[in-house]
């Protein structure tokens, strides 16, 4: 033990294992047998102490390569001859079959004889590993030593390689040259796809082997690709899972609603996530959930949306979890959503366009339905039924919208999350249909809809509901791309609204006045507030003339009182109101009027021209009204009834006009139509109107025409109805087509040619504005900016544009730059 | 040091001591510890793998260490419990034990099998002795082993506070006092050099640095000491070729002073140590010293 030390100090003797060779055939032999115990679970018997440090000396001694080879020798001839064996004679025949032909065994014994194999290789691996590092913390000396000196892999690592070498890619019989590798896929392979089928499966089992192949590496690379789960389960898993759902796809499309395909198509993402959590890896997540996304969404989201029980049929069925089903299907595979949008916008732009035809429909069809407006009673002529039927279909189509886009924010926040993506699609989709060339009265009719609610609507409403309406109408106004001419429809109700006092509320009035002056901006209410400051003038005026009247001295019992409004002419359409002769101001024919009210207008002419000289008035009678006190003499009534009767007539200017003749004529005196159109200068439409008025009109006839019918003719003659018997104190007698309505063809043709004109302005000062200040621009930059101005008010057509860019240039604001390689314009100081 | 720190410290202290919780023991000549698989698992790959293993080991809950130095495995026993070893305490105590060592180095392991009495006083838990020792606690003689264990008992359980500071004060001024003692004591080197031996061997990375410094810190006080080539023979013979933790502290100590291999007892270790003389024969030729 102790070589010659023959040193004089006294020292304690060495240890015999520092100074001697290490005899390695022996140690190794013991060793060798403490492995076999060890894999044979007999460890408990043997000392961790004496097995390290042999392992310990041979390494100190230098010969830790050669223990190294010895151990691998070991493990490898270990698995090869015991493990292996073990391992093949779990495979049962129907187990390879399995591979071959699923069809040969039923699953359930396919999966008895895989479980049991999945069991035998779980409890082999298991083992190993157990083993093997018990076998590595013997040698963990020589792992730090020597493998980390001479970069061997450590004789843990190196014996799992083996484990892949010796037993994954071992054949599964001499005769049959598939790996056990391979085997193993298809195993858990073919347990998932019963487990997809319905059957349950030991996942704790499946997810041990599959540890395994997560552990293991295909080649010496140990990085996260390079694992055998990665490059041999998990590309298997993924193209077999492809093709399972490329099929499923095509029967579930084939067979079922498409509702219930979406809710099939979410549960086989959930259970494929829920797969990737218990039984495989999370890693596998992502990447199994493009291969379903792929297959059951991307590839098929435009089939399944257009299904007969698609989209289409969820819209139209209130179907809105399964339209959020589809949402949710869509967004998982496209950020745009670009199916659903689509189908989304189709529907909208359909419904929509239903919509409009149903209104076009209503507003041309036959007076049909006399029953339908209350107040006319069906006793208005034909023409008159004709416009409140069209006004009817207009306030319907309003509500239609509103009740479409009711639909659809219902839909957009119930079953798309409140897409921001999906809100824009749906307003394209609204203002597409809202301002569809092949419905132009849109404008018009959302003007007719507040008109209806501020005449009648509102009436009773809390504050909140009025609110809610006037915001309805907004919003419909916010889809209006023609501005400009929504503006003179408004004003044109208006303005009748104000001057017949028809308005329920002023409040309300000038609130949808701030609403709009939010949502369109300041110039686009310039005009309508103008108008309601001409009405508060005129009332002062009024108040003012009345006073300056009673200090005119002696009151006079015969006094008639003025109101009066006074209108800005340029404020004002008064040519809307004027009835169709009334188109030129110089034409407007001059009323007579009975000589007191002449008196009368003279005297607040007068005083007007005081307060504002060099203004000129003119009268619009037609657009008038007046109160006239009416005494009935004593004449047999139809009841028997015998006595005088007072009455409260208001009628329109013209009608006291043509009343007051008949003061001045005997009792059984009548006057012709000709006769008093020439002694009044009525034009002869409006007198007619106002002639059926006071003699056709059952309740109302305070005339009586001779021969008694509808239509009123030149040769008609009238006299007053001495016997006439009212219900009422006050009367007031309609004229005929007084209320706002629906325009005809020729009244819309004439509306937008004015609208037409008065854009040919704005076009030419926005082309001037911009010229002025950018100097030169080329033709392009020059229509994008004019209509990027514009777009606030109305879109332009090129053409009109292009038009007024000619007109402007022959006027000499602009001119062309020569020789410039693209269309230029300069401007012109 | 904060009080946590010397909380903990003391702590450690008290459970080697009195070796409560004790669930692993380790044998090694006549000697047994009474230790705590936690603490040695932790920072021994060795121990980790025998606590951890379906081996005798794991079962009996005995390790027998028999086969190594016995003074080692003290100091190493020692360090996990005080992370230091061969300081002021444990100094006095090793000096009568080495001596005995030394006599018949062999004795021990004969002896292994019979029952240690006198260590079977160590767990023992008396509470009057407590108090006698708490009461003798600022003593300035330097007690015995088992009572020192009795001194650190009470000094954790009972006197929680100003003992501690005690203690403290005297770490400190161990380490001040450290190297007269040294001189006084005489030197260390072969124990350092066999501490690193079973740090290294023991996979216990903390040991191995703090033996490799002490080996180095004594290295120059003590050339002269016969324990010299002693030690460089024990650090060459013990550790594998490629470590050069003492290697080269050893060489350097030879290059800077040559006079050294003059001496007949370091020339006869030079020629007894093949590792020693091949590197001592580069470095004389002027070649790096490991190729």
């Amino acid at each position: 033990m102790i070589a010659g030390r023959g040193r004089p100090r006294i020292r304690p003797p060495r240890r015999g294992l520092h100074g001697d060779e290490v005899d390695f055939d022996k140690t190794w032999a013991i060793i060798e047998a403490a492995f076999r115990e060890i894999h044979t679970q007999n460890a408990s018997k043997l000392s961790y102490e004496e097995l390290y440090r042999h392992a310990y000396r041979i390494v100190l001694k230098k010969k830790g390569e050669k223990l190294y080879n010895k151990v691998h020798e070991f493990e490898r001839n270990w698995l090869s001859s015991e493990v292996r064996d073990t391992i093949q004679h779990l495979i049962s025949p129907n187990l390879v079959a399995n591979a071959q032909s699923v069809s040969a065994t039923t699953p359930n014994e396919r999966r008895v004889a895989g479980e049991r194999f999945l069991k035998g290789l779980r409890k082999a691996w298991g083992d190993h590993q157990v083993c093997t590092s018990m076998l590595a913390d013997v040698l963990m000396y020589m792992d730090r030593v020597y493998c980390a000196d001479h970069r061997r892999p450590s004789i843990f690592n190196a014996a799992m390689v083996l484990f892949r070498d010796q037993i994954l890619n071992s054949t599964t019989s001499e005769t049959d040259a598939r790996t056990l590798l391979s085997l193993l896929n298809n195993i858990i392979l073919d347990q998932i796809q019963m487990e997809r089928d319905g059957d349950v499966i030991d996942k704790q089992l499946i997810k041990s082997c599959v540890w395994m192949l997560e552990a293991l590496h295909e080649d010496e690379v140990e990085s996260e690709e390079q694992r055998l789960y990665n490059t041999s389960f998990e590309k298997e898993y993924l193209h077999t899972s492809r093709a399972f759902y490329r099929g499923e796809s095509e029967l579930l499309l084939r067979d079922s609603h498409a509702g219930a395909y979406c809710k099939h198509a979410r549960q086989r993402i959930y259970e494929e996530d829920e797969r990737c959590k218990q039984t495989l890896l999370e890693s596998t997540g992502p990447k199994i959930q493009k291969v379903v996304e792929d297959e059951l969404i991307k590839n098929r989201i435009h089939e399944l949306v257009e299904m007969e029980s698609g989209v289409r049929f969820m819209i139209d069925n209130h179907r809105l979890e399964e339209l959020h089903l589809v949402y949710d299907l869509n967004r998982r595979v496209d950020d745009r959503k670009t199916e659903t949008t689509r189908a989304i916008q189709l529907r909208v732009v359909d419904m929509g366009s239903d919509i409009n035809k149903d209104a076009i429909a209503a507003s041309q069809a036959p007076a049909v339905a006399p029953a339908a407006d209350p107040a006319d009673k069906g006793k208005g002529v034909a023409q008159d039924k004709n416009l409140n039927q069209q006004t009817l279909a207009a306030i319907k189509w309003v509500e239609d919208v509103l009740a479409l886009k009711d639909r659809f924010d219902k839909i957009w926040r119930e079953s798309f999350e409140s897409d921001p993506l999906l809100q824009q699609a749906q307003t394209r989709s609204f203002t597409e249909f809202i301002n569809s060339p092949s419905f132009p009265r849109s404008s018009e009719y959302i003007s007719l809809f507040i008109d209806e609610n501020m005449k009648k609507g509102i009436k009773g409403k809390t504050e909140s509901e009025i609110d809610a309406v006037l915001e309805k109408a907004i919003i419909l106004l916010r889809y209006v791309q023609d501005k400009d001419l929504f503006e003179r429809y408004y004003k044109k109700h208006l303005c009748r609204r104000l001057l017949m006092n028809k308005s329920i509320s002023n409040e309300v009035e000038k609130q949808m006045i701030s609403k709009m002056k939010i949502e369109l901006g300041n110039n686009f209410t310039l005009k309508l507030e103008a108008m309601f400051k001409d009405m508060t003038i005129s009332e002062e005026l009024t108040a003012g003339f009345k006073r300056h009247v009673e200090g005119l001295g002696e009151r006079d019992p015969k006094r008639i009182d003025l109101s009066i409004n006074v209108l800005t002419s340029m404020t004002w359409p008064l040519e809307t109101m004027g009835g169709a002769a009334a188109d030129e101001e110089d034409q407007r024919p001059r009323c007579n009027y009975p000589p007191v009210v002449d008196k009368l207008k003279r005297g607040f002419e007068k005083f007007y021209s005081e307060k504002h000289s060099g203004r000129q008035l003119t009268w619009l009678a037609n657009m008038g009204s007046a109160d006239i006190k009416a005494v009935f003499p004593k004449v047999v009534q139809k009841d028997g009834s015998f006595k005088e009767r007072r009455h409260d007539l208001n009628v329109s200017t013209y009608g006291m006009v043509i009343l007051l003749l008949f003061n001045e004529l005997g009792a059984d005196q009548h006057m012709t139509f000709e006769e008093i159109q020439a002694q009044t200068n009525i034009p002869s439409i409006d007198l007619i109107r106002n002639l059926q008025s006071l003699a056709v009109a059952p309740k109302t006839r305070i005339l009586i025409k001779e021969p008694m019918s509808k239509d009123v003719k030149p040769t008609d003659r009238f006299s007053f109805n001495e016997g006439f018997n009212g219900k009422f104190v006050k009367i007031k007698v309609g004229v005929v087509s007084g209320g706002n309505k629906v325009e005809s063809d020729r009244e819309r043709r004439e509306t937008e040619k004015k609208n037409d004109d008065s854009r040919q302005f704005c076009i030419e000062a926005a082309v001037v504005r911009i010229m002025k200040q950018r100097k030169e621009l080329s033709h392009q930059q020059l229509m994008s900016e004019t209509l990027s101005q514009l777009v606030g008010q109305f879109k332009p057509e090129v053409n009109m544009v292009k038009k007024r860019i000619e007109s402007l240039i022959e006027r000499e604001y602009l001119e062309r730059i020569d020789n410039a390689t693209t269309d230029m314009y300069r401007y012109l100081a | 040091m904060d009080s946590p720190m010397i909380e903990l410290k003391s702590a450690l202290a008290s459970l080697f001591e009195c070796g409560q919780y004790s669930d692993l023991t380790i044998v090694c000549g006549g000697k047994r510890y009474p230790v705590h698989r936690v603490l040695l698992a932790t920072r021994s790959t060795f121990f980790e793998g025998a606590c951890r293993n379906g081996f005798k080991e794991a079962e009996t809950g005995v390790v027998d260490l028999s086969e190594d130095d016995a003074e080692a495995v003290e100091h190493m026993v020692h360090y996990f419990y005080h992370l230091d070893y061969l300081n002021k305490k444990s100094l006095s105590r090793r000096s009568s034990q080495r001596s005995n060592r030394s006599v018949s180095p062999r004795s021990s392991r004969f002896s292994r099998r019979s029952p240690p009495k006198k260590l079977n006083l160590a767990p023992v838990e008396d509470p009057l002795l407590a108090l006698v020792a708490a009461a003798n606690n600022s003593m300035p003689l330097t007690p015995p082993a088992d009572e020192a264990a009795f001194q650190s008992l009470d000094a954790s359980t009972k006197m929680p506070d100003t003992p501690m500071a005690d203690q403290i004060e005297d770490d400190d001024l161990e380490i001040v006092q450290s190297e007269e003692e040294l001189d006084v004591e005489g030197p260390h080197l072969v124990a350092h050099a066999k501490v690193y031996a079973i740090a290294e061997k023991y996979g216990i990375a903390g040991l191995k640095a703090l033996a490799r410094k002490k080996f180095a810190d004594e290295i120059d006080l003590h050339l002269s000491s016969v324990e010299f080539p002693e030690a460089c023979q024990e650090a060459y013979e013990t550790t594998f070729h490629t470590d050069r933790g003492l290697r080269d502290v050893i060489i350097q100590t030879f290059r800077a002073n040559p006079s050294l291999s003059l001496r007949p007892d370091v020339e006869m270790a030079v020629r007894e140590t093949p590792g020693l003389a091949f590197e001592l024969f580069r470095v004389a030729s002027g070649l790096p010293v490991s190729s």
